[in-house]
């Protein structure tokens, strides 16, 4: 189990490094850099040339990348080179709307996928399942960004319920914080629970045909009664592990849903980042989002070793 | 038994309404004044909006761009004066929307007769927003840092400036090596910026804009708001509110969104997918739409390092391909015909003169004519904002002529590096403001300017030498008009369209100009009408 641990965690480090590499050649294929964002189009080339003296930006690659990398090593995020913003801290102001949007579309998504999952499951051959497919086939096939703008036009425009964006700190106003995050976590969740939806379905059919689900109903528990009291529990297995899974994802969304709500979150910090070319700022933040998915990864990779011990064993075997 | 499973469900679904309830109570609990406004604005508009909003001194703004950084002194982009110049920075003397110079930090100036020495008199009372005094040193110290900067909108006017003097605390006066017509104006601009002594070593200088304006740089957060307050020590009039409330939004339809909900009141400009929205805003009473005045015209220009371009002929046949009219379609049609470069477009030498009317017939001729029927044009474009679409007008209408366009997007840094300044492209297309006076082969700018070597036409240069070094105003209007007539003559560069920029606003927001000075959205007179 040792070795099994060890392997995962140093599978862990070399997937951060090689992807920290690939984020650090990947930017500096872009055309540009701050300086041009900086100072414009109408900067005459010796200004140019100065500034990106100045930053360190004619440094050969593996300086700045080792440069970049020691810094992360010592904890140290580093500076934004236009602004002189503190990554760290510029990530944490921006925390707040990111969590609140991932950690919130996971409460919502799922829940609502494992009610519907095991009411479609429950009702396979009825028409009733239907709808929940219908419901499941549309959440995956709207784009995000569309459903938040119906959204924001509906409950925002037409309603005047909720606002159409921008984020209102909980520390500020909880009441209104919550409200502020309402409208995107409902877009990003739609998505998201119907690709839920369909692993708790397809998990709760397998799981009807065990034989302790007909033990269940042999004792008197209705189909219904067993799938709840037994099945639930035993098909939200896979859900845990495909939600670690999805974390990734559930990012990916954020950022356009950021965009669309105008949600100063962390996704927005990277687009913008990017279109600014502040490369220091998107490598740390790769980095740490890289860190966390796969923290994810090595956790559930871990839980299998205790969970599963075929893979343990095998693990045995190959000592 | 059935009575508890009764029982059981009647709970559930209670639980169910129960939940509904709740949601909606949070929805509604905190749901804004403004929104109900809207509801009810259909029937008690006049009375119930006015007089609420009447109440607030803060007016809440939309900027659909953000800075780099809030470094003056190296940040050329139009997004760091739109909130800030004339809010917060201010500069020697004041450039007003109809052309004249009035007084600013300076009360009173003074130029000799062969137009080389200014002598200003700097106003006395006047304080930076730090609580410290102007006085003529900080002018000088502006002046001669202004000169350095690799902002060109700061540096280039102060070219001709020979040394910068502040005999006493109240004066300052400005040697130059010869007579520019536009240096005064061009001082109620960016080259005329006045902050404190030794700003530049300021570590609030990324963080912040300092100047001496009625407003104050009170609180910056990223991409989320700019809050300025009303700077109580202001020498001149107050304004009216005590708090503006940028908040940058990058999305057109999200600003337009919030606006029609009530929760911002001035989406300050509307440049790309929000234009077609622009119409539904000038037919609904609860709404305002102004258009700012021309101040960047569209343009395309030819690479001088393509063979085929140095045939007058082919430039002239790509310049007779252009139906302008049908480009307006870009804009919605908020944009005037432009034949010349003329920024801004309400400029006196500017005319109707345009050499090269559409007439693709005769397009077709003189392509022919020079050999070029099968002519292939590399056309990268910027991504954002109006350009996508300009590319596609353009190249539907360079293909009618037997042109093949190979278009390809860039986006705005990737576009700066490889085509403005790398000159990697056959034809190019932008909006800016750049005044003629910049684009000789010594300007820096493309096509004649860059890349290097550049092109020097001699009947051009010595009209751009001889255009800005007059005394007399009126010679130097004439010079200008020549000089425009000449510049579109060549078909290097073909001007489009004069942009006008639509702002939208409640409809009882007042005083915000439609002539916009170095690109400022200028709230010193905003205030709510009725």
């Amino acid at each position: 189990m040792l070795k099994h641990i060890f392997r995962s965690f140093f599978t862990l480090i070399f997937a951060a490094l090689v992807g920290s590499v690939v984020v650090f050649v990947l930017l500096r294929q872009l055309g540009g850099d701050v300086v041009t964002a900086m100072l414009g189009k109408e900067a005459a080339p010796i200004d140019v040339s100065y500034l990106r003296e100045e930053l360190g930006l004619n440094q050969p690659l593996i300086v700045q990348y080792l440069n970049w990398l020691g810094d992360i090593a010592r904890g140290d995020l580093g500076t934004s080179y236009a602004m002189k913003l503190d990554v760290f801290t510029e990530m944490m102001r921006r925390l707040g709307p990111t969590a609140m949007l991932t950690i919130g579309g996971l409460i919502v998504s799922v829940p609502l996928s494992l009610i519907l999952g095991t009411y479609s499951a429950i009702n396979a051959k009825k028409i009733r399942s239907g709808f929940v497919d219908v419901f499941t086939t549309v959440g995956i096939a709207v784009p995000t960004f569309w459903v938040g703008l119906l959204f924001a036009l509906l409950f925002g425009v037409r309603l005047g319920w909720l606002p159409t964006g921008g984020y209102i700190p909980f520390t500020e106003d909880p009441l209104q914080s919550i409200r502020s995050v309402i409208l995107p976590v409902a877009a990003l969740s739609l998505g998201v629970t119907s690709v839920f939806t369909r692993y708790v379905r397809t998990a709760m059919l397998d799981v009807m045909n065990e034989d302790f689900m007909r033990s269940a109903m042999a004792r008197g528990r209705t189909r219904r009664g067993a799938a709840i009291i037994h099945g639930v529990r035993n098909a939200s297995i896979p859900l845990v592990t495909v939600a670690a899974l999805q974390f990734g994802q559930l990012i990916a969304g954020a950022v356009v849903v950021e965009n669309v709500f105008v949600l100063p979150g962390i996704g927005r910090l990277i687009v913008i980042s990017t279109l600014g070319r502040e490369v220091v700022v998107v490598q740390s933040l790769a980095m740490v989002l890289m860190l966390i998915i796969l923290i994810l990864n090595f956790l559930v990779d871990i839980a299998y070793g205790f969970l599963d011990p075929r893979i343990r064993d095998k693990e045995s075997v190959d000592v | 038994m059935k009575a508890i499973q009764i029982a059981r469900k009647s709970g559930r679904r209670r639980g169910f309404a129960f939940a509904i309830v709740a949601a909606l109570a949070v929805a509604a609990c905190g749901s804004s004044d403004d929104a109900s406004e809207t509801v009810e604005d259909s029937t008690t508009e006049e009375t119930t909006a006015p007089s609420e909003e009447a109440k607030s001194t803060t007016l809440i703004v939309t900027l659909a761009q953000e800075p780099a950084s809030w470094d003056y002194y190296t940040v050329g982009a139009n997004a760091l004066r739109v909130p800030t110049f004339y809010n917060v920075s201010e500069s020697i003397v004041e450039l007003r929307p109809d052309g004249t110079i009035v007084p600013m930090l300076a009360e009173s100036w003074e130029m000799s007769a062969d137009g080389l020495v200014y002598t200003f008199k700097i106003r006395s009372g006047v304080k930076f927003h730090d609580g410290t005094d102007m006085d003529s040193a900080d002018v000088v110290y502006s002046m001669k840092i202004n000169a350095k900067s690799p902002n060109s909108k700061l540096s280039a006017p102060h070219a001709y400036v020979a040394s910068v003097t502040a005999p006493d605390a109240s004066t300052v006066v400005i040697t130059l090596k010869q007579p520019s017509s536009t240096y005064l104006k061009n001082l109620g601009m960016s080259a005329g910026y006045v902050v404190p002594e030794n700003w530049l070593d300021s570590p609030d200088l990324t963080l912040k804009v300092m100047g001496t304006g009625p407003f104050v740089f009170s609180d910056y957060k990223a991409d989320t708001t700019l809050t300025l307050t009303r700077f109580e020590d202001y020498w001149g009039a107050k304004p009216y509110f005590e708090v503006i409330d940028f908040r940058f939004i990058d999305d057109e339809t999200a600003a337009l969104n919030g606006l029609l909900a009530g929760e911002y009141d001035v989406v300050s400009k509307v440049l790309a997918e929000g234009i077609e929205r622009v119409e539904s805003f000038t037919t609904d009473s609860k709404f305002k739409v102004q258009f700012e005045s021309a101040n960047e015209n569209s343009f395309m220009w030819l690479s001088v390092k393509e063979k085929a371009f140095k045939d007058i002929r082919v430039r002239q046949a790509i310049a007779h391909a252009i139906n302008r009219e049908e480009a307006l379609a870009v804009y919605d049609n908020y944009a005037d015909v432009a034949c010349l470069l003329v920024i801004p477009d309400a400029e006196p030498y500017n005319s109707d003169y345009c050499p090269y009317p559409y007439d693709p017939e005769k397009s077709k001729a003189l392509l022919k004519e020079a050999g070029y029927e099968n002519l292939e044009i590399d056309f990268p474009f910027v991504t954002v904002a109006s350009h996508p679409f300009t590319m596609e007008v353009l190249t539907q209408q360079l293909t009618a002529v037997g042109i093949k366009v190979n278009s390809r997007g860039l986006d705005l840094n990737t576009w700066i590096a490889e085509t403005w300044t790398g000159g990697v492209y056959g034809m190019g297309e932008v909006r800016d403001s750049a005044d003629i006076l910049q684009w000789g082969c010594k300007g820096g700018r493309n096509p004649l300017g860059n890349p290097k070597p550049g092109l020097c036409i001699k009947e051009f240069e010595d009209q751009l030498a001889k255009a800005d070094a007059f005394i007399n105003y009126d010679e130097h209007l004439k010079a200008m008009n020549t000089l425009v007539k000449t510049f579109a003559d060549l078909a290097w560069v073909n001007s489009i369209a004069a942009v006008k920029v639509p702002q939208i606003m409640k409809a009882n927001v007042t005083g915000i100009p439609t002539v916009s000075i170095n690109n400022a959205f200028d709230l010193r007179t905003a205030t709510w009408g009725n």
